[in-house]
């Protein structure tokens, strides 16, 4: 099969591609997609139940060979670095991961080679998903720095870029922020030739494919902005260059992978970032009634200000002002 | 009437020369285009980290402006090559660069050893990583060189043999008809 043959038969499966999520691809095996947090597989002539006893189009490994080519306008090589993380990045802000054989140096790792699995996470732009935890995000019209965390595709991007897009053009709870964005893997702002793709705000200046810790630290002596947002933080890195961007007055926002705030305390970095208070908001989602769950808000000393850990989008928005410590919806 | 007529004939052979010198000079400018071109390809690759049709974009656009004739096709030919790969992804790129480079126009001066050094240029770029990329460039930017030099050595005494058989032919003419 060829992708153009795929991108048909695509056309004729999932005719509301918005709902997309995820498309997963692996050698000799079926093409499975995720919408509205259910799989699929991918038949010809539409989508099948993953127990259906029709034939679902599978994908060869001359197709994800096609697809990878593709994705990397034919040039694999602009995508060395990525590739050695297992993702690349590619025009839209959409995370394709890659899975194969494993060239390694020394103790690192050199290249994939052979890939095999691709899983292409498609990024969604949700103008107001942060409505829900805005209020809670800003303590006498002063932003507060936040860490949004949640599991893999629980919609922490999409979350803080919506948070951004706010925060820049200004809100009902804060003047709008100079923000800088350094956008290590092109999610946040999908960058074209060095344009955000996505609407980070008006007051917003990106720095596209620069190390997290390397653009803070660029981003503060270059742009002064009032506040600044990475995507994934982690390491030792991350940590001394958010330390430097607080000791220069900047609000932060922040996303991390876990699944509630009390996760933050068993892993080494993330651990000492709570001790030292450096957050004052955790936002934590989950992917438990579709992408964007709010679970819960808690402040600097992991207290809960908003949500029971298990809220759902019909419980409406909570807001500091109107319901106390009330719950948060669903984002 | 008559000694017009021969005159002009003495006249068309002796510039038949010139033009035969000029062709030679034209094949190394064309050249020297080319080893510029690949060289601004090489950074945009290398050091930019730009994608195949970005850097193509970026080197065709800024060689094919304000040049003329044949010397505009090497330009044009990487914003054709740079315009397919954008509009035709899932077409390979060593058969979009290998139908490109076989569209230059009826009597370019190209020789047909330069020419094949630029269709195996195509067979390996996009592929692997920067050190394959930047090995592929210098190989073909080696094999140019080696046809830069040969038409630099030969060129002055080849410019000189094509003018002086054209007079020469043209004299001989004019005698002959004379």
């Amino acid at each position: 099969m060829t992708a153009e043959e795929l991108k048909q038969i695509f056309g004729r499966a999932v005719p509301d591609r918005g709902k997309l999520q995820e498309i997963r691809l692996r050698a000799g095996k079926p093409v499975l997609v995720f919408m509205d947090g259910r799989e699929y597989m991918v038949g010809r002539e539409g989508l099948l139940e993953p127990d259906a006893d029709l034939s679902p189009v599978l994908a060869d490994p001359a197709l994800i060979r096609e697809i990878l080519g593709i994705f990397s306008r034919h040039s694999l090589y602009a995508f060395e670095d990525e590739i050695r993380q297992g993702f690349l990045t590619i025009e839209g802000g959409h995370r394709v991961g890659i899975a194969g054989k494993a060239v390694t140096e020394g103790s690192g790792l050199r290249t994939i080679r052979d890939i095999s699995s691709l899983n292409i996470r498609l990024a969604h732009e949700k103008p107001g998903c942060g409505d829900p935890v805005l209020p809670w995000l800003y303590e006498n019209g002063r932003l507060q720095n936040t860490l949004i965390l949640s599991p893999p595709g629980a919609g922490k991007t999409t979350l803080l870029r919506d948070v951004v897009r706010q925060v820049s053009n200004g809100n009902r709870y804060g003047p709008g922020l100079q923000t800088a964005v350094v956008d290590e893997r092109s999610e946040l702002g999908a960058c074209f030739k060095g344009v955000p793709q996505c609407d980070l705000g008006m007051r917003t200046d990106v720095m596209d494919g620069c190390p997290k810790a390397l653009g803070m630290v660029m981003m503060i002596r270059s742009m002064a902005p009032g506040a600044v947002a990475v995507d994934e933080i982690g390491d030792r890195e991350d940590l001394e260059a958010l330390r430097y961007v607080m000791k220069c007055g900047c609000r932060i926002l922040a996303t991390v992978h876990g699944s509630s705030p009390e996760d933050l305390k068993k892993k080494p970095v993330l651990a000492e970032m709570v001790r030292e208070g450096m957050f004052s908001r955790y936002v934590a989602l989950s992917r438990r009634l579709g992408p964007g769950t709010v679970e819960a808000v808690c402040d600097g000393e992991l207290r809960l200000l908003a949500g029971k850990g298990c809220q759902n989008e019909e419980s409406g928005a909570g807001s500091p002002e109107t319901e106390g410590k009330a719950e948060a919806s669903g984002a | 009437m008559k000694y017009i007529g021969i005159l002009m004939m003495a006249g068309a052979l002796a510039a038949g020369g010139f033009w035969a010198a000029d062709q030679w000079k034209e094949k190394l400018e064309l050249l020297l285009l080319f080893r510029q071109m690949m060289f601004y390809l090489k950074g945009q690759i290398l050091y930019a980290n730009a994608t195949l049709p970005e850097a193509f974009r970026e080197v065709g656009g800024r060689y094919a402006e304000g040049r003329s004739g044949f010397l505009k096709e090497p330009g044009a030919f990487f914003l054709r090559v740079a315009e397919r790969l954008e509009e035709q992804g899932d077409v390979p790129f060593p058969v979009i660069w290998k139908e490109e480079a076989e569209r230059f126009p009826p009597g370019f001066p190209l020789e047909a050893g330069d020419h094949k050094n630029l269709l195996a240029l195509g067979e390996n770029l996009g592929y692997a990583h920067k050190d394959m990329q930047e090995r592929t460039l210098l190989f073909y930017l080696e094999e140019t060189d080696g046809s830069i030099g040969f038409l630099k050595r030969e060129m002055e005494s080849r410019t000189k043999l094509y003018r002086c058989l054209g007079m020469a032919a043209g004299l001989f003419l004019m005698v002959v008809m004379a």
